[in-house]
C-alpha cells in the first residue's frame, strides 16, 4: 500500500473511531442548544458531514470532542432559522452562554449518563416505563400517556416527577461516588 | 456564582420540563432566557436536565432495539456491521454512517485497512519463497497479504481457526479472518467447528466449508478440482450460467472449469495424496501461563499457579466482599470444580508485574452473567491499567456492552486504548461462556494494538485500532498508595485513576487464565475443552 493510501486508511480509522466514542457527547452538546430530539438528530448528521470534510484540519492529540462541538456551535448558529420552529431557540447571547458551560460540562455529562442507568434501575417498574416510552424514538408524551392509561396532563405532572427523581438520584451517585 | 435556593430549583426544573416537553410559553421562555444568561448555577442545571434527556432518549432506543430478543446467526462483523449496530437506537444517524462509510470508501484506493493482521504463518517444510527472503515463522500476516510459495509446504492459520497448508508452486491471498483466494496451486484446509463458514475461492469457484477438510487444487488451465476429505462443502461454481451451489460431501470431488462441471479423472491418487500427513515443523514458542483456578470454598485469598507450579505472589485477593458468611458465599460451584462469585459490591486483585506494559497476550476464562443483569452491572470482568503509549495509558476493561450507542447490549466487549471490541453473542443468558481475549501489540512503534475476542471458541470481533497520544493520564500513582493500580490484575470492578470505581460487575468466573502471547485458535479451543494449555508435543500432534 502507498504512503497516501495509508495514511488516508489511518484518518479513516481514526475519524471512524473518534465518532463512535464520542457521537453520544457530541449530541449531547448539541441536544443542550436544541432541545428537540428530531432536530438535534438532523443537526448531528449535518455536523458529522462538516467533520468528515474537515477532518484534515484536525490536529491530533487535540480535544476532538471540543473542535466538534465547535463546529456544531456553528451549525447551530447557522441553521437558527431553519430550527425556528422549534420551540426554545435562545438569542445569541443566550446561546453563547449555554454552549460555553456545555462545553466545560462534557465529562460530568458522561457520568452522569452511567449513573443514569443505575437510578433507572431503582425506579418503580410503572414509572420506569412510562419515561422509557416518553423517550423511545418516533414516541411522545402523548403515546406515552396512552400506553399507561393516564390522562396527558397526569403524564406530563408524572414525567416532571420522575426525571426530578433520576435528577436527584444522578447527583446523589455522582457526587458521593468519589471515583473519577 | 450563587447556589441555586430550593425553590429556585424547582422553579428551573419546571421551566426545564418545558422544554424538553415542548410545552414552554413565551413568558416562560423569558424568564428561563433571563436565568440562563446570569446564572452559572442555572445553566449547569439547565444542561444537566437535557443532558438527562438526552441520555433517556440512548437508553429508551436501547430498549426498544433489545425487545425482539431473536436468534441472530453468528457471523462475522466487519465495520460497517458494527456501526449499522451502533446506530440502530437514533434512526437519523444512520444515514451519518451511511455518509460516513460512503464517503471513506471513496476516499480511499483500498477497500480493506491493509495493515490489520488476520492470520499466522504456524508451519512449514522445506519452503522457499518466490519474493524476497520470504516470511519468518510465526509471521503475523496482513490483510491483502499475498504468499507466493516456489517449493515446499507452508501452514497458515487463520485467527477465526482455519488452518490451510499450502503445497508449493502456489499463490495464496489472505483475505481476512474467514476468508482467502487461491490463485493458483494446491491447498488443504482444515476447519474445526469454531471456523465454520470459512471459504476459499479461485477464478472457477467458491467453496464455504461446514466445518471439515478438503483440498483445492488450482491448475494452470484454469479449472480447479475440489476433494472432500471430511465433512461437508458448499461449492459455489464462479460461472455465469450456472451458480448453482452444490453440497459436497466426504469422499467426493469435482472439477469445476469455465466450460462446466465434471468428475475428476484421478481423484483415486488425489485423494491418495492429500489424505496423507505431512510432518511440518511448527513455531509455537515458550508459553508462560499464570492461573487461577478459583477453587477455593472459602476464605479472601485465592491461589496462583504457572502450569501447576504455585505462583503465591499473582495469588488472587478478594474485597468488599462483607461478611464470613457472604465470603463463604462467593465461593460456588463452577464450570470446572468451583468458581467465584461477584455479587455486584466485591471485587478481587492480584499483584501481575509487567501487567501495565505492552507485551502481547491472552485473557482467557469462564463467565456466567445473569439473565437479569442490568446496565449498571457491565464493568467488569477483568481489567488492568495500562501504562503503555500505545494502550493510551487508559484502563483495559474485558466486560460486556452496556452501550447502545456503540453496539448490541449484552456482546462481549474489550475497552482498551480509547478504542474497543465488540463480540456478537449476548453473554446475558444465565449461561457458562469461555471467553479468550488476544491482545497483539503490532510489529513496530507505529503499528496499532489488536484485540482478537473469542467466545466459545469463535472469533467474534475485532478491535478498533487504539489512537495513539490520547493520554489520559501520564502520572503513575504513588507506589506507597495502597490503591496503586499499575501491574495489578483487578477482577470485578472498573477502574478509575486511583483504583476500582463504584460499578461493579455481576456474575460468576471460573479458571482464568493469562498467556503472555496471543494464543492461535487452537490453543484456546484446547483451554476451553480441557482446562489445560496445548503442550507444544501435543500442538504438532493436533495439527497433523
Amino acid at each position: 500500500m502507498d504512503p497516501e493510501t495509508q495514511k488516508e486508511t489511518g484518518q479513516r480509522k481514526q475519524l471512524m473511531t473518534l465518532m463512535t466514542r464520542h457521537q453520544r457527547r457530541i449530541f449531547c452538546y448539541i441536544y443542550a442548544l436544541v432541545p428537540d430530539r428530531h432536530d438535534a438528530e438532523d443537526l448531528l448528521q449535518e455536523t458529522s458531514l462538516v467533520i468528515c470534510e474537515k477532518f484534515d484540519d484536525f490536529e491530533e492529540g487535540t480535544d476532538f470532542v471540543a473542535w466538534a462541538c465547535q463546529i456544531a456551535y456553528w451549525r447551530i448558529r447557522y441553521s437558527r432559522q431553519k430550527f425556528a420552529r422549534c420551540k426554545v431557540v435562545f438569542d445569541g447571547e443566550v446561546l453563547d452562554s449555554v454552549a460555553h458551560t456545555a462545553s466545560e460540562m462534557a465529562e460530568e455529562l458522561d457520568d452522569r449518563h452511567e449513573a443514569l442507568a443505575r437510578c433507572l434501575k431503582k425506579l418503580h417498574a410503572r414509572d420506569r416505563e412510562l419515561v422509557l416510552t416518553r423517550y423511545e424514538p418516533g414516541s411522545g408524551v402523548e403515546e406515552a400517556a396512552q400506553r399507561s392509561g393516564r390522562s396527558l396532563q397526569a403524564a406530563y405532572k408524572a414525567l416532571g416527577r420522575i426525571r426530578k427523581m433520576l435528577m436527584d438520584c444522578v447527583t446523589h451517585q455522582t457526587t458521593t461516588e468519589g471515583a473519577p | 456564582m450563587s447556589r441555586l435556593s430550593d425553590r429556585e430549583i424547582l422553579t428551573l426544573h419546571t421551566l426545564c420540563n418545558a422544554v424538553v416537553d415542548g410545552t414552554i410559553n413565551e413568558a416562560q421562555k423569558k424568564q428561563l432566557s433571563q436565568w440562563l444568561l446570569t446564572s452559572r448555577s442555572a445553566r449547569q442545571y439547565y444542561i444537566r436536565t437535557m443532558g438527562l434527556s438526552a441520555s433517556l432518549c440512548s437508553y429508551a432506543s436501547e430498549m426498544q432495539a433489545e425487545a425482539p430478543d431473536v436468534y441472530r446467526p453468528r457471523s462475522r462483523p466487519g465495520l460497517a456491521a458494527v456501526l449499522f449496530r451502533w446506530l440502530t437506537p437514533l434512526a437519523a444517524t444512520t444515514v451519518i454512517a451511511l455518509l460516513f462509510w460512503m464517503a471513506s470508501l471513496r476516499q480511499t484506493k483500498s477497500e480493506t485497512p491493509a495493515d490489520e493482521s488476520v492470520a499466522q504463518l504456524t508451519g512449514s517444510k522445506e519452503c522457499q519463497w518466490a519474493v524476497g527472503a520470504g516470511l519468518s515463522p510465526g509471521a503475523r500476516l496482513r490483510k491483502g497479504e499475498q504468499l507466493e510459495l516456489a517449493r515446499g509446504f507452508a501452514e497458515v492459520t487463520f485467527d477465526s481457526g482455519a488452518r490451510v497448508v499450502l503445497e508449493g508452486p502456489a499463490k495464496l491471498e489472505v483475505n481476512s479472518a474467514w476468508d482467502a483466494v487461491l490463485n493458483h496451486g494446491a491447498l488443504k484446509a482444515s476447519v474445526p467447528p469454531e471456523a465454520v463458514g470459512f471459504s476459499v475461492s479461485d477464478s472457477t469457484v467458491n467453496v464455504v466449508d461446514l466445518g471439515t477438510e478438503f483440498t483445492m487444487i488450482a491448475d494452470p488451465n484454469g479449472a480447479t478440482d475440489l476433494l472432500v476429505l471430511k465433512g461437508a462443502v458448499e461449492a459455489s461454481p464462479q460461472n455465469p450460467t450456472n451458480q448453482q451451489t452444490i453440497l459436497m460431501h466426504k469422499d467426493q470431488a469435482l472439477r469445476f472449469a469455465a466450460s462446466g462441471i465434471t468428475d475428476v479423472n484421478d481423484s483415486k491418487e488425489k485423494f491418495a495424496r492429500y489424505t496423507r500427513t505431512v510432518p511440518l515443523d511448527y513455531f509455537t514458542p515458550p508459553t508462560e501461563y499464570m492461573h487461577w483456578s478459583l477453587d477455593e470454598t472459602d476464605g479472601t485469598r485465592m491461589h496462583a499457579d504457572n502450569l501447576g507450579v504455585a505462583a503465591n505472589s499473582y495469588d488472587l485477593t478478594l474485597k468488599d466482599a462483607g461478611s464470613l458468611a457472604e465470603v463463604a458465599a462467593a465461593h460456588i460451584d463452577g464450570r470446572w470444580q468451583g468458581g467465584l462469585n461477584f455479587n455486584g459490591h466485591c471485587y478481587a486483585r492480584a499483584a501481575f508485574p509487567g501487567l501495565s506494559g505492552n507485551s502481547p497476550r491472552t485473557v482467557a476464562f469462564w463467565v456466567r452473567v445473569p439473565a437479569d443483569a442490568q446496565l449498571s452491572d457491565a464493568y467488569a470482568m477483568v481489567a488492568w491499567r495500562a501504562q503503555s503509549e500505545k494502550l493510551s495509558f487508559r484502563p483495559v476493561h474485558i466486560c460486556w456492552n452496556r452501550n447502545p450507542g456503540e453496539g448490541t447490549v449484552g456482546v462481549l466487549r474489550t475497552d482498551y486504548g480509547g478504542g474497543y471490541a465488540l463480540g456478537t453473542t449476548s453473554l446475558r443468558d444465565g449461561q457458562w461462556h469461555y471467553i479468550a481475549v488476544a491482545f497483539v501489540p503490532g510489529e513496530n512503534a507505529s503499528t496499532p494494538v489488536q484485540v482478537k475476542q473469542y467466545v466459545d471458541g469463535r472469533l467474534e470481533g475485532e478491535g478498533y485500532p487504539s489512537l495513539p497520544g490520547e493520554k489520559e493520564d501520564t502520572t503513575p500513582p504513588s507506589v506507597d498508595d495502597p490503591k496503586t493500580v499499575n501491574d495489578t490484575l483487578w477482577l470485578g470492578c472498573r477502574l478509575g485513576r486511583n483504583g476500582p470505581r463504584k460499578n461493579h460487575f455481576r456474575g460468576d468466573m471460573d479458571e482464568l487464565y493469562i498467556a503472555n502471547r496471543a494464543l492461535e485458535p487452537r490453543e484456546i479451543v484446547e483451554l476451553m475443552k480441557n482446562n489445560q494449555p496445548l503442550q507444544p508435543a501435543l500442538v504438532v500432534a493436533a495439527a497433523r
